[in-house]
């Protein structure tokens, strides 16, 4: 991680100490910008009627973009979301509880603008790291009783891909729209728990409580992993913006 | 890109147009000094025509039109866009408002219109600066009169016959006419030869007819047939100069620089015209042999009566046509014309060997003529020797085969000698300050030294060592040349008695320690870097910035309301965008111009912009400016020297399906929507070019252009045009 936040510092520096050139939008590059990230849940399981329905994933995320050259800007951004999904305590074939994954998040990205475009005008692809800080919560069916809470946040580091077009109207006013996909890393390192978790059914097997019980710490973040990992995966974003200086 | 950009501006830059009302024009009327001769200018105010096509612009673009195609619909599309170019015309600084030739033509217009008032205040007269041999009409009931022209009229009826040919394609709307039948054309499987060789016979029909109408027209009046004829005779020799008079080769002698006899031809082409050509399959108009052979039955059976060449009075015409061959001279030269340019000026100064102007022109032809040979670009501006008849063929000869050096030393002489016969003027000044200039920089290390001895002199000293190597070179190189071996030592001893003079020494040598001094030294980069990072403080002046709206997917591809109003915008964009940069610029900003406005502005405008278009022509090579003395006058008026171009075209085409990417967006899925959305929207094109003139000397300061696939949305435009001018604020503009 540090070497990546390394990188983007490195980038940024060098970026200010480059030869002069037209940055930035009429010589504003400075935006604060709130996004909308959506998207059909395909991957969402519902054990009760045993089909994937169209679920719906929402992220929100603020943040600021800085043209820090011709064709790149720099971009921070805070990301919320929360996820339901349902367990099994595994000793029997159908959910027991329901569970919530909530997520706060860090993302850093550099964003390059194509097509003769100068940062921060046009169609851009953008390539970031973000940190989710995952919180869980493991309940009843009825949701009353609560059998486990995660005891402090599991960290799940992901890797993002974006492709979209911004545009600014009334030279203030910025309009951001565009898709991204988010990988985390865990997932290319093949950890048998997370994979088989994330590409398996919703129907996780988690039994909670006593002695001798399946639960297990790892598993437990597995999952939340898991489910954070399918809310991320792919989602539209659109966005409004204020571009600042 | 750049050339359909350069293609509209070089349409919108072809002719001028000027309406009168004759009456206004006779009190215009006077006698220009022709010792001290300054082009044309407009005089009054600024003619009522331009409002009334303005309004019939406007009125057009209001009406809404069938989608069925319509004959309606066709002359509406026509009339939209004749109105918008003829407006651009009339104000895109060649026309001259309120002159001498054109309240002259207009009067003859009186003449042949007195009996049908309406059809004469349906038409108007304009003069247009060109040396072409040209007049046309427009829809618009406009027509235009060259200088070409004028300077090769030989009557008052010559003259009456040109306008009367042009008042009939207006009485006939031939150009509307033309609109219709070229779309009612079936196209379909033509290539474009055969659609331009069916155009050309409908426009050679019109022509004849033309011809016909206007006989109709000009028999009515007393003026003498053999006007006609004598336009036809213009017509045959309209490629040649005004005079055919044979020059001296003494006129390019000067004490010390004795141009060899070899560097002339022993015999010149005659002079043959073109009449007859057979191959006019692709022309506008038919050959002059079947016009005349249309013509002269009709003008034969008129009884010659009390018919008159002259009925204005001689006097006057003369004086409009001495006026025009003026002014041909200016011409020549703004149009890299230098050798007919050089040729013309010595022909008119038979008459008037003692004018400062004819003898300016002749500096600054042969101070072009050195500055592109320097560059290596001669070609561009000298025609082949081959292509020319006539005594004008005697000077080509001559300056094809001049050496670079020597063609640089024969201009120096003739502007040192003009700067010590007028020496408080500035021209001279500047011309001989350039050409020496291009002398040190280009041909000091050739033969090295340009001797102060005198040859004779030299020769007797020693016969063996008073070569160096690099002139022994020379020499060998010169000997062994084709054509003409001229003398071997002409430029080594060029100088000799002009050495004598101790201003030019001192000044030989200023210049020599300046070039010196900038190749030791080289630029200061320190200072280019500080401009690189911060900008400079230089004002430019952003003159008529033009924009234009093409969507090619309609049948009228340019959108003339949405460019016109785009163009306003488009100012205030770069004002905007100006402050923002802090960057000192003046926009001047013609669309303004109303019918009734003092002409003072378009008068400066009218300068600069044939200053911007000869530099552009000129590549930026340090060629002084023809009318320097007023393009100096309004560098100070506006308290710089830098005057920019900036033309943006913005181009919508019809969607390009992308097959093979929807194909993969199926495999894809996350590409899917990217790949239909580029598959079903236009395809939009932002295409600018922009070019910094230091108006003054010629250079091209800076230079951008480019096309960009984007859409001229609001932000699109502003950031491309923020970036342009960045480029201009963060450039140095010095050279």
């Amino acid at each position: 991680m540090k070497k990546y936040i390394t990188g983007i510092i490195v980038l940024f520096v060098l970026s200010f100490s480059a030869p002069a050139q037209n940055v930035g939008y009429m010589g504003r590059h400075f935006i604060v910008h709130a996004d909308y990230h959506g998207f059909f849940s395909l991957l969402k399981y519902n054990p009760r009627t045993e089909s994937r329905p169209f679920g719906w994933n929402s992220r929100l995320a603020a943040g600021v973009e800085a043209a820090v050259g011709r064709r790149i800007s720099l971009v921070a951004d805070y990301n919320y979301f929360s996820r339901n999904f349902v367990y099994s305590s595994g000793a029997y074939p159908y959910p027991t509880g329901k569970a919530v994954v909530r997520g706060n998040g860090v993302e850093l990205a550099v964003k390059f603008y194509y097509g003769d475009n100068i940062a921060p005008l046009g169609p851009w692809q953008r390539l970031g790291v973000a940190v989710h800080m995952l919180n869980g919560s493991f309940r009843s069916y009825d949701k009353n009783t609560v059998y486990a809470r995660t005891d402090g946040p599991v960290i799940l580091p992901v890797f993002t891909y974006g492709i979209g077009f911004q545009r600014i109207f009334k030279d203030r006013l910025v309009f951001n729209a565009g898709m991204q996909i988010g990988i985390p890393f865990t997932l290319l390192n093949f950890s048998e728990e997370f994979f088989g978790a994330t590409f398996s059914d919703d129907y996780a097997v988690y039994t909670p409580g006593s002695s001798g019980s399946q639960y297990t710490s790892s598993s437990q973040h597995a999952y939340l992993k898991a489910q954070a990992a399918k809310h991320l995966f792919y989602n539209v974003n659109v966005g409004l913006g204020v571009l600042l200086f | 890109m750049r050339t359909f950009i350069y293609s509209i501006q070089k349409i919108l830059s072809a002719a001028i147009l000027f309406p009168v009302a004759a009456g206004f024009f006779a009190s215009a009327q006077t006698t220009p000094d022709f010792n001290d001769y300054h082009s044309l200018r407009s005089s009054g105010v600024m003619p009522g025509v331009i409002d009334k096509i303005r309004t019939q612009r406007e009125e057009n673009e209001e009406k809404k039109d069938d989608r069925k195609k319509t004959t309606a619909r066709v002359e509406n599309n026509y009339k939209q866009a004749s109105a918008y170019f003829v407006e651009r015309l009339l104000l895109n600084g060649q026309v001259i408002f309120g002159d001498e030739i054109t309240a002259y033509c207009n009067r003859v217009v009186d003449e042949l219109l007195k009996d049908d008032p309406e059809l004469r205040a349906r038409i108007y007269v304009f003069h247009i600066r060109s040396s072409a041999v040209n007049a046309f009409a427009t829809g618009e009931g406009v027509i235009c009169v060259t200088t070409g022209m004028i300077a090769k009229l030989p009557s008052e009826a010559a003259l009456a016959y040109v306008l009367a040919h042009e008042i009939a394609h207006i009485k006939e709307k031939h150009s509307l006419k033309e609109a219709v039948e070229n779309s009612k054309r079936n196209t379909r499987g033509k290539n474009e030869e055969q659609i331009e060789l069916e155009s050309s016979m409908y426009s050679k029909e019109q022509e004849l007819e033309a011809d016909r109408i206007g006989w109709d027209l000009f028999r009515k009046t007393a003026y003498a047939s053999e006007g006609v004829s004598e336009v036809l005779d213009i017509l045959k020799f309209s490629e040649t100069p005004v005079y055919e008079t044979e020059l001296s080769s003494t006129l390019f002698n000067y004490p010390g620089f004795i141009l060899p006899a070899d560097y002339f031809p022993p015999a010149i082409p005659k002079l043959a015209g073109e009449e007859d050509y057979e191959n006019d399959e692709k022309s506008t108009h038919p050959n002059l042999g079947t016009r005349r052979e249309e013509l002269e039955p009709l003008f034969k059976k008129r009884s010659a009566g009390e018919t008159q060449r002259f009925l204005l009075g001689e006097e006057q015409f003369d004086l409009i046509v001495k006026i025009a061959r003026y002014e041909l001279c200016i011409q020549y030269l703004k149009d890299q014309e230098y050798a007919r340019a050089l040729y013309h000026a010595h022909t008119l100064m038979a008459d008037n060997p003692e004018s400062y102007f004819l003898k300016k022109t002749a500096a600054q032809a042969l101070l072009g003529l050195t500055v592109y040979a320097n560059s290596g670009r001669l070609s561009r501006v000298l025609p082949d020797e081959d292509d020319i008849q006539g005594e004008e063929y005697r000077i080509a000869f001559m300056l094809n085969n001049l050496e670079k050096n020597e063609l640089n030393l024969l201009a120096l002489h003739n502007a040192w000698a003009l700067y010590k016969a007028y020496p408080d003027k500035e021209q001279p000044r500047v011309l001989k300050e350039v050409l020496l200039e291009q002398l040190l920089k280009n041909h000091a290390g050739k033969t090295n030294v340009y001797s102060r001895t005198p040859k004779d002199t030299a020769l007797k000293a020693s016969e063996t060592q008073f070569l160096s190597d690099a002139e022994k070179k020379y020499v060998t190189r010169k000997e062994k040349r084709k054509g003409p071996k001229g003398d071997p030592l002409l430029a080594k001893y060029a100088l000799v008695e002009l050495f004598a003079d101790e201003d030019f020494a001192s000044q030989f040598k200023q210049t020599e320690r300046k070039i010196q001094a900038a190749r030791t030294e080289g630029v200061d980069r320190s200072e280019l870097a500080r401009i690189r990072k911060e900008g400079h403080d230089e004002k430019v002046v952003i003159v008529d910035p033009f924009y234009m709206l093409i969507d090619q997917r309609k049948e009228v591809s340019v959108r003339f309301r949405a460019s016109k109003e785009r163009e306003l915008k488009f100012e205030q964009y770069i004002q905007q965008a100006s402050r923002r940069l802090d960057l000192k610029t003046e926009v001047i900003d013609i669309s303004g111009i109303a019918s009734g406005d003092p002409v003072d502005f378009y008068n400066d405008f009218a300068i600069i912009q044939q200053r911007l278009d000869e530099a552009e022509v000129n590549r930026g090579m340090p060629i002084p400016a023809t009318d320097y003395e007023e393009v100096a006058g309004l560098q100070r008026e506006y308290r710089t020297s830098y005057f920019a171009k900036l033309r943006v075209l913005s181009i919508t085409q019809r969607p390009k399906a992308r097959v093979g990417a929807i194909i993969t967006g199926i495999f894809l899925w996350p590409l899917l929507p990217g790949a239909i959305y580029n598959s079903v929207r236009p395809r939009h094109y932002l295409s600018y070019e922009m070019a910094v003139f230091d108006i003054v000397k010629g250079d091209k300061c800076t230079y951008r252009e480019d096309t960009q696939r984007k859409n001229s949305s609001e932000d699109y435009l502003k950031s491309v045009l923020y970036d342009v001018l960045y480029s201009i604020k963060h450039t140095s503009l010095q050279k």
